[in-house]
């Protein structure tokens, strides 16, 4: 499993990306999904990264670069025809 | 500036394999240099079946010495010994009913030097000759099961920037109308 970049958050990342991994290949990707099973798990890892991210300066760079992304994503991750 | 490159190709792996390794893909052998990979939001709509995903990544390199004496200092903000990180941010869209995933990667910090943007397409082939119990549960639920799960097409385009370059050319124009004046 990858490190997260606050070592504080490792474990309850592990956590979620071990569930995450379970529920992503054993039931989205068999089309049984009914809603995200890991969400309360991703909260808390949340909590944790988002005070590192802040703590680190880095939250403001993060949120710049998405705001900048949003036209861009709009027009690229727009549902699409095929 | 700007530069594109693009290319295509096969994986000889079904569009599930494929997927998950897309968001197993660090840590690696190959790719030491990835520090650390955090997910920042993840989204998914039952009605669609659509997953969405933000992940940053934390990139750790050295830059050549040469490298360092040609970029402002300011600009790369590199040690003195040349190494550097970068956080990049990715961001992914998995359809597993239409059976297709579409990725961003791109650079946050750095931009004022080159900015990087990475897109891959993953495509489920179409079926070629869809049995009739196919056709029946597709008609039914929407859903292609996949009898042959063992090909992911693949578009790879990517998008380099580079302001420096702009700068030097409006440097360039400047003295260009000068000379001309």
């Amino acid at each position: 499993m990858s490190a997260s970049l606050a070592p504080e958050c490792n474990e309850v990342k592990e956590r979620y990306d071990s569930c995450f991994l379970k529920w992503y290949s054993e039931k989205y990707l068999r089309g049984t999904a009914k809603t995200d099973e890991c969400e309360p798990l991703f909260k808390q890892y949340k909590t944790c990264l988002s005070k590192a991210l802040k703590e680190r300066g880095i939250d403001q760079m993060l949120e710049e670069a998405r705001a900048d992304n949003k036209e861009n994503d709009a027009e690229y991750l727009k549902p699409s025809i095929r | 500036m700007v530069k594109v490159y693009s290319s295509n190709y096969s994986y000889d792996y079904g569009f599930s394999a494929v997927s998950l390794a897309y968001f197993l893909r660090y840590p690696n052998p190959y790719a030491r240099h990835v520090a650390s990979t955090d997910t920042i939001s993840r989204s998914y709509d039952p009605v669609t079946q659509r997953l969405t995903t933000v992940r940053l990544h934390l990139k750790r390199s050295r830059l050549p010495p040469a490298v360092l004496k040609v970029l402002p200092k300011s600009s790369v903000g590199a040690s003195s010994d040349g190494s550097t990180q970068s956080f990049i941010l990715e961001k992914s869209v998995v359809d597993v009913k239409e059976g297709w995933m579409e990725t961003e990667s791109r650079n946050i910090d750095w931009s004022n030097v080159l900015s990087v943007i990475e897109r891959q397409t993953y495509r489920r082939p179409a079926l070629a000759n869809p049995t009739a119990d196919e056709i029946t549960a597709f008609q039914r639920d929407g859903t292609i099961k996949v009898q042959d799960d063992d090909r992911t097409d693949v578009a790879v385009s990517v998008t380099l920037k580079s302001r420096i370059g702009e700068q030097l050319r409006k440097r360039r124009q400047r003295w260009g109308e000068q000379a001309g004046a």
